[in-house]
């Protein structure tokens, strides 16, 4: 959590507790309901810094997401000799049929 | 152009027993890397766990964010709302992207961790073989001949050769992959404050209503008790009310007080009458309802931080984990080198036996 939007937050709770405070006596209804407002709004603006904070975060988690990419990349680009030796089978084998065309005896 | 391909007569089998045996020594020489399959299992559990637990609660925040951009009491015009929405989305599914990505790294990490097959090679050097005859060159079939008696040892050597190079990509992608591991389960232990807060102050908002309610209650009883001049059965009354005040689940010291009623009677206080007693009696019972209904919210926040904690508990093991197995990867080497010498020594055994089955 960033350290100004903690402050930030930090003050909206303070309000809402002494809006609460307040509303613990009040009678006024229309008093209470203007009280009442501010807190939601309070509350809805703790709310959006919270996902401003998650959002400001997308940036670095791309970055290092790229970075997973590149690893995955070159540890996936693994030559053993096995795929070698399966590699050139599959050559000698094409060349075999190149070389010894099978028989066809349907030939005109 | 076949025709003229020549095969040394000096390629025999000794000559490629010899080599593989020095190739492998040379290997081990270099460096071996054993895999640490305890530490490599446990960092997947977690993981997986940590998976499934982590996916839930975002999926759980996109539906969240999409209850906050319809909220009535959202102070946002509809198109501030909707960029918001979309803004918020977008962070959610990279994250789901993310658990995604390290999926698929692990499983690239299975596929070098698994061992090749013999059996598979043996079979593929045969095929070879038999194709390279049919090319109808003596040479070739001679060298076709000589070599295919020892495929069995070629194929173990292979595979010795071929975990090697496995096994040491599968260090360094262990090694390069701590800092972005890492940092994205960094990430999104940092995400998981700020989801808790999110989940917390949709709670709160609901706690709000109730919380209206019972100050509300509280000033009409506040109100009529001042009304009516001190007496024992109203003093009972008060106790009974301030008890329940005190049963407030976190709330602050400063509103529990300011909840409490001591009567400050005004003006000219009268006698409350049996009706009026009712009246009081009948909203200290609502406001004890009340207080179940406001506490209920504030056992849901106290149960949230509790998962939240755990689910923080469970992103730090994910990444202890990992970094034990870079360690592990790492102090393996020696009992690595120890294997494979003993495999190298095996191959060595087998070409012998293979020399003197030839000679007898």
């Amino acid at each position: 959590m960033s350290k100004s939007t903690k402050k930030t937050s930090a003050y909206y709770k303070d309000a809402i507790r002494k809006l609460r405070l307040y509303l613990a006596v009040e009678t006024d209804e229309e008093n209470c309901e203007e009280a009442a407002a501010k807190i939601r709004e309070y509350r809805f603006k703790i709310i959006d810094e919270a996902f401003d904070r998650i959002a400001k975060r997308t940036q670095r988690l791309t970055t290092l997401m790229y970075d997973l990419q590149a690893i995955i990349a070159n540890a996936s680009k693994t030559d053993t000799l096995s795929d070698a030796i399966g590699g050139l089978k599959n050559i000698v084998n094409e060349t075999s049929v190149i070389v010894n065309p099978p028989d066809n005896n349907g030939d005109t | 152009m076949l025709n003229k391909c020549r095969i040394p007569d000096s390629f025999n089998v000794r000559k490629i027993s010899m080599g593989v045996t020095i190739f492998a020594f040379c290997v081990m020489l270099t460096s071996c890397t054993q895999i640490p399959q305890g530490e490599f299992e446990t960092y997947r559990s977690n993981f997986n766990t940590a998976r499934t637990a982590s996916e839930e609660i975002l999926l759980t925040m996109k539906v969240r964010a999409e209850h906050i951009a319809q909220h009535p009491d959202n102070p946002d015009g509809p198109n501030v709302r909707q960029q918001k929405l979309e803004e918020r989305i977008e962070a959610l599914d990279a994250r789901l992207r993310a658990w995604e990505l390290i999926t698929q790294y692990n499983d690239v990490l299975v596929r070098l961790a698994s061992g090749s097959e013999p059996a598979a090679i043996e079979n593929d050097l045969t095929s070879l073989g038999s194709n390279l005859s049919t090319f109808g060159l003596s040479s070739l079939t001679k060298l076709v001949e000589d070599v295919s008696p020892v495929f069995g040892i070629i194929s173990q050597a292979v595979v010795m050769i071929d975990d090697f190079i496995k096994k040491e990509k599968f260090k360094e992608a262990v090694t390069a992959a701590q800092k972005p591991i890492l940092g994205i389960l960094d990430i999104l232990r940092e995400d998981s404050d700020d989801i808790s807060e999110i989940e917390e102050q949709l709670i709160m908002l609901k706690q709000d209503d109730e919380y209206m309610e019972l100050a509300r209650l509280v000033n009409r009883l506040r109100s009529m008790a001042n009304t009516y001049t001190q007496s024992k059965e109203l003093d009972n009354l008060l106790s009974q009310h301030n008890k329940s005040i005190d049963q407030l689940k976190n709330e602050d010291r400063d509103i529990i007080n300011a909840l409490k009623i001591l009567p400050t009677p005004s003006g000219n206080p009268v006698d409350a009458n049996s009706i009026e007693f009712e009246t009081m009696k009948i909203l200290v019972d609502q406001i004890g309802e009340r207080i179940s209904s406001y506490n209920a919210f504030a056992d849901q926040v106290e149960t949230l931080n509790a998962v939240m904690k755990e689910y923080n508990v469970l992103l730090t093991a994910t990444q202890s984990s990992f970094v034990i197995l870079n360690t592990g990867v790492h102090e393996a080497q020696r009992v690595a080198t120890i294997t494979f010498l003993a495999d190298t020594l095996n191959l060595r055994k087998a070409i012998i036996e293979y020399r003197e089955a030839k000679q007898k």
